[in-house]
């Protein structure tokens, strides 16, 4: 039964950053879809289809009209932000690996706040990326943008997802 | 170009490695370029153990967040609005 809400709905959620945004976003994609069902043959990509039409109607109902111009200061950011963080830490004190400090520390709620605090543009290119795995051509035909946009939209959002877990886990020592 | 399956020297480089990263991550580089990663990663254990992290660091993401589930209110909802021929979709 209804073999795709709960990755509907958890990128409902992360893209309205709220619960009832999220349930009324995903009741409207399956009202919409089930109005076009006809045109939807088998054989195509239910998932896909569905995924499309969500990112439609939050991009044309939900997302903020501001156009704020994308900052530079993104680009700057090192590569392995997370990493030499994590690897700093494990050579000062002899704690945890990265890799084991990753798995034990980050929590869902350290993950749904770091992508809640992402701009708009780069939450929905690693909703879609990372959380859904769809490729960057799918993103790109669901956002309506050029592939590299996706490319670097994601490259940004990856960065500011590890400095924003890695505030979180100093935040929140466990 | 030539046809050697030869490395090219200039990818031997941890620079070019990572100017890959995100792509591999992924998997949007080509089987050709996916190789030059690959073989690098075998050559170079710093940019290994970055990487390796990286890919951890993903599917714990998707891993963890997989918990959220749609509430169950919300997929009674969606049945009672569309009937239970949709219930495919």
């Amino acid at each position: 039964m209804l073999p795709h809400i709960d990755a509907l709905y958890r990128t409902a959620l992360g893209m309205t950053r709220n619960p009832q945004d999220a349930d009324d976003l995903v009741q409207d994609t399956y009202l919409r879809a089930f109005q076009y069902f006809h045109q939807f043959e088998g054989g195509t990509n239910a998932r896909a289809w569905l995924f499309r039409i969500l990112t439609n109607l939050f991009i044309n109902n939900y997302r903020k009209r501001t156009r704020e111009p994308e900052r530079v200061s993104y680009d700057e950011m090192e590569d392995f932000f997370l990493y030499n963080r994590l690897a700093d830490a494990h050579s000062s004190d002899g704690g945890l690996t990265p890799e084991a400090a990753i798995m034990q520390k980050v929590e869902v709620e350290a993950i749904q706040d770091a992508i809640n605090k992402l701009p708009d543009e780069y939450r929905e290119a690693v909703i879609l990326s990372d959380m859904n795995e769809f490729s960057y051509q799918d993103i790109s035909e669901m956002l309506e943008i050029p592939i590299g946009t996706v490319r670097s939209r994601l490259s940004r959002g990856r960065k500011l997802i590890q400095k924003s877990l890695w505030a979180f886990t100093q935040e929140n020592p466990r | 170009m030539n046809e050697t399956s030869q490395v090219p020297v200039e990818f031997n480089q941890c620079q070019q490695a990572v100017r890959r990263l995100n792509e591999y991550l992924s998997r949007e580089l080509n089987s050709d370029e996916t190789d030059l990663v690959q073989q690098h990663l075998q050559q170079c254990k710093g940019c290994f153990d970055k990487f390796h992290f990286e890919e951890t660091l993903l599917k714990t993401i998707r891993a963890k967040i997989s918990s959220v589930s749609a509430p169950s209110g919300l997929r009674d909802s969606v049945l009672r609005l569309l009937g239970r021929d949709a219930s495919g979709l």
